[in-house]
């Protein structure tokens, strides 16, 4: 999977780009604190190559033909649409190892098992950054936003991407993308969080395009 | 030393309160779904229940019912998504006395266990 294709993908126009990058800042410092504190070491989750484009640019990504491990997550509220959190299988096993490595009373050599424990651990990590991610927006929407139950499932990611996409059902949706990194001491794992969203959505008495123009402007 | 019953679906979450109530001196007993979670409050009479809400077979609202209706004092919080608050509110209804939003902090854990072992 080459993430470096994310620069190459539909230029988005470039409003909102600082309150997009306070957002995520805020949400992966949480996200950050969270499983570190669930896992007992440091686990810092940053944000790079933020993208936003239509639905259509983003199914064009080439590296969504891979197998991948996907946590998909409704969004409602103020904010309605819905999240993608997405790792390549070899980065799923890592970062669910991290995780259950900080359990006791597993068997030896449990943590590193494709299992449903390694993907109960991944759901909970993408259920971590989209809960990170809602927090910070309903902060700045001034309206709460719910995530729904978690739910992971390992396919190819365009199907997946496709599935979320159809679940909006607009037809017309644009698309945040970013690149997620989660570093344990010196070793960064990557993975993607696509969040799908109606370009005329109305929550909280304000759409979403409308808020991120308002906040360019202080 | 109070034994908890921890009900949920998420191996890792399962694991994780484990770890967390262990850590802190009580003893767990685990279930996979809300049909064994009955069972199990019926076997080990804890003291407390952390019970998911969302899990196959039965869920944490019709667990909650059967536990109830065995033992009217069962000392039940719910552990529940973001964007479950309606349930919640029904599960509070039904007799639940404390509910945990995913993704938890340890300490809010403990503060739910130590809330209901007090009641």
């Amino acid at each position: 999977m080459d993430f470096n294709e994310m620069s190459t993908s539909e230029a988005a126009t470039p409003i909102g780009w600082p309150f997009l990058h306070r957002l995520l800042g805020s949400a992966t410092a949480r996200a950050s604190e969270t499983l570190s504190e669930m896992c007992g070491r440091s686990i810092a989750v940053s944000a790079s190559d933020l993208s936003l484009c239509s639905g259509r640019a983003a199914r064009g990504l080439a590296w969504l033909d891979d197998l991948m491990v996907g946590v998909r997550v409704g969004l409602t509220g103020a904010f309605v649409g819905r999240a993608l959190f997405l790792l390549a299988p070899e980065s799923a096993q890592r970062l669910s190892a991290i995780l259950l490595e900080s359990l006791d009373g597993l068997e030896p050599g449990a943590a590193a098992a494709p299992d449903s424990l390694a993907m109960s651990a991944i759901d909970e990590v993408g259920n971590v950054t989209v809960t990170a991610v809602a927090n910070e927006l309903s902060v700045r929407l001034g309206g709460p936003i719910w995530p729904s139950v978690p739910r992971t499932e390992v396919k190819r990611g365009r199907d997946m991407l496709d599935a979320m996409l159809r679940d909006m059902a607009t037809g017309d949706d644009r698309v945040l993308v970013a690149q997620m990194t989660f570093t344990n001491d010196t070793h960064g794992i990557e993975a993607m969080l696509l969040i799908a969203f109606p370009p005329d959505v109305h929550g909280a008495g304000e759409d979403v395009e409308g808020a991120l123009r308002w906040r360019r402007s202080w | 030393m109070a034994k908890i019953l921890v009900a949920d679906d998420a191996a890792f979450i399962r694991g994780r309160v484990r770890q967390i109530l262990i850590g802190a001196g009580h003893g767990v007993v685990e279930a996979e779904d809300g049909r064994v979670a009955v069972e199990a409050y019926r076997r080990e009479q804890p003291d407390a229940v952390l019970l998911d809400v969302t899990m196959p077979e039965m869920d944490g609202i019709q667990a909650l019912g059967e536990i109830l209706r065995h033992d009217p004092n069962a000392r039940i919080a719910m552990v529940t998504a973001v964007g479950q608050q309606e349930t919640v509110m029904r599960a509070l209804q039904l007799g639940a006395r404390d509910f945990v939003v995913k993704p938890f902090r340890s300490d809010r854990i403990l503060d739910a266990v130590g809330k209901l072992l007090r009641q």
